[in-house]
This record gives C-alpha cells, structure tokens and sequence, in this order.
C-alpha cells in the first residue's frame, strides 16, 4: 500500500496521490504538477514554494520542525500554525496519509 | 501554426532544445504543462537523466543523497509527457537555413524553434601535470562520483579556485576528516561573487574549522609519482602534498556551436531582454546565455544559477506559448551551503557599489545590503531566510530603499517589503 496525499491546490481543486515509499511531498506535489514554481531549490529549505497547510498539524507523525524549516516558514508572509515544507516532510512509515493545502505564493 | 481553443492558444511548433540540463529540462516540462501539443526534443549529451547539479558539491558528495535524488523527474515523466528525450546523443551541427539540427549519432531533427541549453564545462587548470590521476574539476554526475569514491580514506586535498564550488567542497572534505588547502589568486575567496564582508566571514568560518586558506597564490604546476599527482607547486617555489587535486576554476559556456552556427557570442551565447537571438527562431537560456539585466540597469551578464536557468526556461516556454511579456525581468537568487552556514543572494551588485551591514556576522545571522547610485540592487544573507525572501520581494517590486533609508535605526526588510505591499494594496 502506497502512502496518500490529498491535497487542495491554490485554485481549490482537491487531488488524491499515492506517493513513492519515502519521497518527500514536496517531490509528490511537484511530479503531480501542481505548479510550475514548487521545488525550485530541489527540497534544500531554501526557496518556500513547497509552502503547505497541513491538516494535522500537531500531529506526531510528523517529523518534527527542524531550525532550518523553521527560519524559513517564518519569512514566509502566508505563514500559519499549521505551515510546514514540503521537501521535509517524508511519506512512508508512520505517515501513511497526509491531507494538506497549497498555501498562496508569497509572490 | 496556431490552434485556439476556449482561452488557452496552442501551438503545433517543434522545438528543439540543446541541452538536457536543468535550463533545457525546465524548458520542456513548462512547454508541456503550458498547454504546448507539438513535438518537443530535448538533446543531451550525458547519459544520465537530467538532473540537478548544486547536491554535487554538498549532500551527494558527502553521502546524504543518493543518485536517484539528483533526478529531476523519474524515467516515466519523459514519455509521459511526449518529451523525446536523447541521452548521449549531442547535437553536433545546426542548420539555420533548413532550420534543422544534426545530432552525433547521425539523426537530424527539424525545428520551429531551438533553444540552446548547452550549459558550461568547467575551466581547465593551465599547467603542467593537469592530466595526471588525481586531479579533477567538479561539474557532472562522474566528477562527483569519481571524488567521492578518493574521499574514502583521508586525504590531503588542495583545492585550486575559492569560488563557491570550491569552499563547498572545501567544507564536505573537512567535515569528512581530510586535510583542505585551498589556493585562491585573488586577495579573497569568491571575489567575482560576493561583497568582501562576506568573504571575510566564510573565510572566518573555514579557518575555524580547519581549512587552510591560501589567498593571493596561484599554482605553477603539478608535480607526481607514476601519472598520480603528489605536490601542488605554488608561485614562488613552494610545494604542497597532494593527493587529491580539485581545479574549481570557473565554468566556461558551451558557445561553440551556436558561434559555428553564426550566432554572436561574447561572454556567452547573445540574447536580447527576451532571451531571443537575432534569429527570432533561436534562443538561449541559463549557464551559456548572456542577457541584458533589468536588475543590473541592463548591463550585459550571465548568471551561473539554477535560479536563472528554471526561470529563462519558464520565460522562453511562455514566450513560445504566445505570452508577450515584454522582457525577461525576474529576480536573480542564489544560495550556498557550507558547513551549517547558509548563505543565500537576491539581486546583482553593481560593479561599484556602497554597502552596510544589518545585523551582527559575529552571531551568524546578518545580511549585506548593497546599493548601486544610492538604490538597493542585492542583498546577501547568512544565516536568515527572513531577510532573504524580503529582499526577493522588494527587488521585484522596484521599491527599492536608498541606503539613507535603511540606515536608520529599526529598518528591517521585512517591515520594508510588508509596507511596499500595503502600499499596492492600498
């Protein structure tokens, strides 16, 4: 069984994925083309176009925040409590299922 | 040929790209999620499927990433997408006239429009002993690997060039425990790049962490033992043991065939504010493409990023697409890793430029702001992602601050960028 985003895009369009074991979403939501601009930096936490909102945001299986995601979710204008990267967060194990929202571009 | 179909316009043209690289991959992809219905050929010279270059001198290089993470697409995507990719098969002569392009195997291919996405090979060290075992540059999957594989037992590594390549490198050799000496001619790493408080705070960070840093020395040759390399030999006599040789010189553009194809080059393949040659079925995009710069007050540059070469190919994928976007004005952002420094650059400094500093570099997190005729045009950050993406903002807004403004006290670039955006709200 293959791990599953669903996630809304930035026109409210609603898309189920199944995801590759252990790609980030980022790579998911880039492969599916949600945007020509996601991933630019190749999931290095350098760019903010993988900028999601996640469903469960508390929720412990997710990874945790790690300074680097944090320094940069935090110069993001769209930010919200329930904001985290793309490129670092990794299906598989024990995230089976995330449901997220594409947050608007910061540009 | 045009076909318009509800709101969107579509075209049959064939493109062929020059290129497999992340200018010539991006080019692709956006023409086909833009709507484009025609043949689209994109022509490599590497083997491997295109992929991303900057992990090669950070995570792939030190282990964290595996090859399948240098992809930028899996093998599917290309088929998928009606994209015919070839892989090793360079295009070896183009045909203006009968609009067609000649690839090594033999195969022609036709074009409506051709793209060069050729890229850059990187510079080669000038001196005797270059071709011994050893020695290498740093620019493609192999290089990567063939480093990677020497890194296996310690070393003494001398790195020729402290530009970003090399400090990256320098960085990886040193958190693997190697011996770093890195030669740099001028007076301060990354000279051509970046601001001199920038350099002097790498060059602080490296010293710290053990990288020998040899600045103002060049090197008169590579001395060996049985066609393996053994000494650097610096300017004025002096030998450095070696047992691993890196030259991060500089890239050079892949201009050649455009220039046999009778196109102008100079520092680069020719472009207009489009991105267009003088052949307006011809362009040319990312490391070998020289364009007027809209943050450069249309000075003439090439910028070696992958910044630069995903956003000309989104540009040129519009522009065939029937977008009339009068100029390729997008804003120029970089960014280095080194150690657990990060560094990351918006905008272009002016060849003579003032600059202040916000922030402390004593704590690791401050940026470089440098103004050009009393504007800001760039603006350099260690260590703060905040000041980073504020400064994207205001350079794309043209609201810029003068550095009377930024000057005073409680100026940030955060607050700038937030109030330029009320502004236009407004």
């Amino acid at each position: 069984m293959s791990p599953t985003v669903v996630v809304t895009t930035q026109d409210g369009e609603v898309r189920r994925l199944d995801a590759r074991h252990g790609a980030s979403l980022m790579e998911v939501l880039r492969d599916d083309e949600i945007n020509d601009e996601i991933g630019m930096c190749g999931g290095m936490c350098a760019c903010g176009t993988c900028h999601v909102y996640v469903d469960d945001a508390g929720s412990d299986v997710l990874p945790a925040m790690a300074e680097e995601e944090e320094a940069m979710l935090d110069s993001l204008d769209a930010r919200t409590d329930r904001s985290r990267l793309g490129c670092q967060l990794r299906l598989g194990g024990d995230l089976q299922e995330l449901t997220v929202e594409m947050a608007p571009p910061e540009y | 040929m045009w076909a318009e179909i509800g709101a969107k316009v579509m075209s049959n043209d064939a493109v062929v790209i020059i290129g497999a690289g992340q200018g010539g991959f991006q080019l692709a992809a956006s023409l086909r999620s833009g709507g484009h219905t025609g043949p689209i050929d994109l022509v490599g010279a590497e083997f491997h499927l295109p992929y991303q270059r900057p992990p090669l001198s950070k995570e792939y290089l030190a282990g964290s990433m595996l090859a399948d993470g240098l992809q930028l697409r899996g093998s599917t995507f290309f088929a998928e997408k009606r994209i015919r990719l070839h892989r090793a098969d360079p295009v070896v002569a183009v045909d203006r006239r009968r609009s067609s392009v000649r690839m090594e195997s033999g195969a022609t291919l036709r074009y409506d429009h051709l793209v060069f996405a050729t890229g850059a090979r990187p510079r080669n060290l000038p001196v005797p002993g270059m071709n011994q075992r050893g020695v290498l540059s740093l620019r493609d999957i192999g290089d990567a690997d063939k480093l990677a594989g020497l890194l296996g037992v310690p070393r003494r590594m001398v790195i020729v060039g402290g530009g970003f390549i090399g400090l990256e490198l320098a960085a990886v050799a040193r958190a693997g425990g190697h011996s770093v000496t890195v030669v740099e001619a001028l007076d301060r790493t990354l000279a051509r790049a970046v601001s001199p408080e920038l350099s002097s705070h790498l060059e602080t960070v490296h010293a710290e962490r053990g990288t020998q840093l040899l600045l103002g020395r060049s090197v008169s040759a590579l001395h060996g033992r049985s066609g393996r390399v053994a000494e650097v030999e610096l300017d004025g006599g002096v030998r450095v043991p070696a047992d691993v040789v890196v030259a991060g010189i500089g890239i050079v553009p892949n201009v050649e065939l455009a220039a046999e194809a009778g196109l102008t080059v100079a520092n680069g393949i020719v472009v207009d504010e489009r991105l267009l040659t003088p052949d307006d079925r011809v362009s040319a995009i990312g490391d070998c493409a020289c364009f007027p710069s809209s943050h450069a007050r249309d000075r003439i540059v090439r910028l070696e990023s992958v910044q630069n070469a995903v956003d000309q190919a989104r540009f040129v994928a519009a522009r065939i697409l029937g977008s009339n976007q009068p100029r390729y004005d997008s804003v120029p952002w970089f960014w280095s890793h080194q150690f657990d420094v990060k560094i990351q650059m918006a905008g272009l400094p002016a060849l003579d430029d003032r600059r202040m500093v916000l922030g402390d570099p004593g704590t690791g997190r401050f940026s470089v702001l440098r103004f050009d005729d009393g504007l800001l045009t760039c603006v350099e950050s260690v260590g703060n992602p905040a000041d980073h993406m504020a400064a994207r903002k205001i350079l794309g807004s043209g609201d810029t601050p003068t550095l009377e403004s930024a000057s005073q006290p409680g100026f940030t670039l955060k607050a700038f960028a937030k109030r330029g955006a009320e502004a236009c709200a407004a």
